[in-house]
């Protein structure tokens, strides 16, 4: 609409002159200015309200305000420094929405008590200990020395055991000593534990 | 009562010097503003109020905000009737909308309105035969109450559009457009209106 348009619309203006008639022969009562100057003495006289909670609101959004930005800055520069690398490299993406796929898998069916069966049973032994145990089991249980020279090899042993036990006393090792003592001792009783097993077990089969 | 309004320099003039005296103390003074300018605020707020009763009480909350906003009156933007007449539009505005909240507003597609040619348009509003005007006259009132108080300013009060920008708080080029718009508006209400009738 341009300002030439301006005296268009004769309809328009006489139905609005037509609307207005009666707001046009509207008047204000008499005492209309004596009234509003009333009002406006009541209003002077009251104390201003709106600054007794309008200060402390401006000075707690201003703290609130405050906090938050340091808390913010804080925030920035504890997670710059460190990694940074890292920053431009990965993309992190929230827990929330971060879409999760979940691959359905199949109840399990197993029985409980067979699971645990299973789990506790004890291996089979080795093949090589079977045909040691059968061998055992035919042969006497002490073995007879009728070499000269293994005699003389296991008291020659027997000798250097001696002198070693013997040169650790005169070292001042004697706990050293005991120790040995004592893992020859648990060495020599696994081996008898381990022999009493196998034929244990070979006998169960 | 005092119904001398002016425009004038020197009634201006008079006016801004009167304002720093309300200003500086003599609040009383202020009786003369309100003199000279209360019976043009009633009217305007009249437009959208027809309770005189109502209308009155809209002219006195314009008044006292008036008194209440004159440290920010600014001399050198509008005139003080001007900056006056934005205050009614606003209470007038308000007083309507706490009145009537259940009034039937006409509102519709820009797409509707588009249906209807500007030569169309401008013959149903030019023509001043009395069943047409009385058309519009209703047409007028289903419109949005900005709406309206936009037409009467721009087509009764014969104001210039930088004022009625400076009044409404809105851009002239917006203004411009806003009218072309309820100028279809009216002539599609008008439309459907008298088809109605025939019906």
């Amino acid at each position: 609409m341009k300002k030439s348009e301006l005296h268009k619309d004769q309809g328009l203006r006489l139905a609005l002159q037509r609307k207005n008639e009666a707001a046009e022969r509207m008047t204000l009562s008499d005492d209309f200015t004596d009234r509003l100057m009333q009002r406006i003495g009541q209003q002077d006289k009251q104390p201003k309200r709106r600054r007794a909670w309008l200060y402390p609101a401006i000075g707690i959004a201003a703290s609130i305000l405050l906090l938050f930005s340091v808390g913010i800055i804080f925030n920035n520069r504890q997670s710059d420094q460190p990694d940074l690398i890292a920053k431009t490299d990965t993309i992190k993406t929230s827990p929330q929405t971060e879409i999760k796929t979940v691959k359905e898998q199949p109840l399990e069916t197993v029985d409980s008590v067979k699971k645990i069966k299973e789990k506790y049973r004890m291996p089979r032994p080795p093949k090589h200990y079977m045909a040691k145990a059968e061998v055992e089991e035919e042969a006497p249980t002490a073995p007879e020395l009728t070499d000269e020279n293994e005699l003389a090899e296991i008291a020659v042993a027997e000798e250097v055991r001696r002198m070693e036990m013997q040169r650790m006393a005169q070292m001042g090792g004697s706990l050293q000593a005991e120790f040995k003592a004592i893992t020859d001792e648990i060495r020599s009783r696994g081996e008898r534990m381990t022999q009493h097993v196998e034929i244990a077990m070979s006998n169960e089969e | 009562m005092e119904k001398e309004t002016g425009n004038s320099p020197r009634a201006m003039q008079d006016e801004t010097l009167l304002i720093r005296r309300i200003l500086d103390g003599q609040t009383e003074l202020f009786r003369q503003l309100a003199n000279r300018y209360a019976e043009q605020v009633l009217r305007m707020v009249g437009r959208l109020i027809p309770s005189s009763e109502e209308a009155e009480e809209a002219t006195q909350d314009t008044l006292l905000e008036a008194y209440q906003s004159l440290g920010r009156y600014d001399a050198r933007k509008a005139s003080f009737q001007t900056w006056l007449m934005r205050i009614a539009y606003h209470t007038a505005l308000k007083h309507y909308r706490q009145r009537q909240k259940y009034v039937t507003i006409v509102d519709m597609e820009q797409q509707w309105l588009d249906t209807i040619p500007d030569n169309e348009a401008d013959a149903l509003l030019g023509d001043t035969t009395n069943d047409r005007v009385a058309l519009m006259e209703k047409a007028i009132g289903m419109l949005k109450p900005d709406d309206q108080m936009l037409l009467n300013l721009y087509y009764f009060d014969d104001r210039p559009i930088r004022e009625i920008a400076c009044i409404t708080e809105h851009e002239e080029s917006y203004l411009y457009s806003r009218l072309q718009w309820i100028r279809k508006k009216l002539a599609m209400t008008i439309k459907t209106l008298e088809s109605n009738e025939e019906k």
